[in-house]
């Protein structure tokens, strides 16, 4: 499956990453290469490889 | 495992805000430490920022435009009252998405990411990459 990584960004300037396709490590490594550019409000591993699905929300 | 996380962009990177009011138009000036802000009429102002779009660039009879680095390392905006009728929320929502646009191509090949494709949906900017 391609390993594909969706940005998008809103009219205010924020901004959201969605990847699919990616399997273990290397999903948190593309999500790290983004971090620095502003602060993470929400998180969610996708279920789709039937993983437990999490929510984590930071100020 | 797939991911989907939402970011609120800021400006934490000197380098990256420089680069995005460049593309502005802009050609601002980058210190190593903070400096004064000068007035319309050529006064030093009390505030001090380490990134300044000098008042020539900013508009007529217009004061500097700072981004000062605060507490959180993230650049905040100094802009005069006078000003901030025209460098106002609507030019602060644009700076911003410059800025997160620029980062994201960089930081996207920084991670070995190859861009393919741009587009724009329900209004917001939509940027794709894969990685091989």
């Amino acid at each position: 499956m391609a390993k594909i990584v969706t940005v998008e960004i809103d009219t205010d300037g924020n901004f959201s990453v969605d990847l699919t396709g990616f399997n273990g490590k290397g999903c948190s490594d593309v999500i790290k290469a983004f971090e620095g550019l502003g602060t993470a409000t929400k998180t969610v591993t996708k279920p789709e490889f039937n993983s437990v699905k999490t929510n984590v929300v930071r100020q | 495992m797939s991911k989907y996380t939402e970011q609120q962009t800021e400006f934490k990177d000197a380098d990256l805000l420089v680069a995005s009011l460049t593309a502005m138009g802009f050609t601002p000036q980058l210190h190593a430490t903070a400096q004064q802000l000068t007035g319309y009429q050529g006064d030093k102002r009390a505030d001090v920022a380490e990134i300044i779009i000098p008042r020539s660039q900013v508009g007529f009879a217009s004061n500097d435009i700072g981004f000062k680095r605060n507490a959180s390392g993230a650049y905040g905006a100094i802009i005069s009252a006078f000003d901030s009728s025209t460098y106002d929320a609507t030019w602060m929502k644009k700076l911003k998405a410059t800025y997160c646009e620029t980062g994201v191509m960089r930081q996207a090949k920084r991670a070995g990411l190859t861009f393919t494709g741009k587009k724009t949906v329900n209004g917001k900017q939509q940027l794709q990459f894969v990685k091989a």
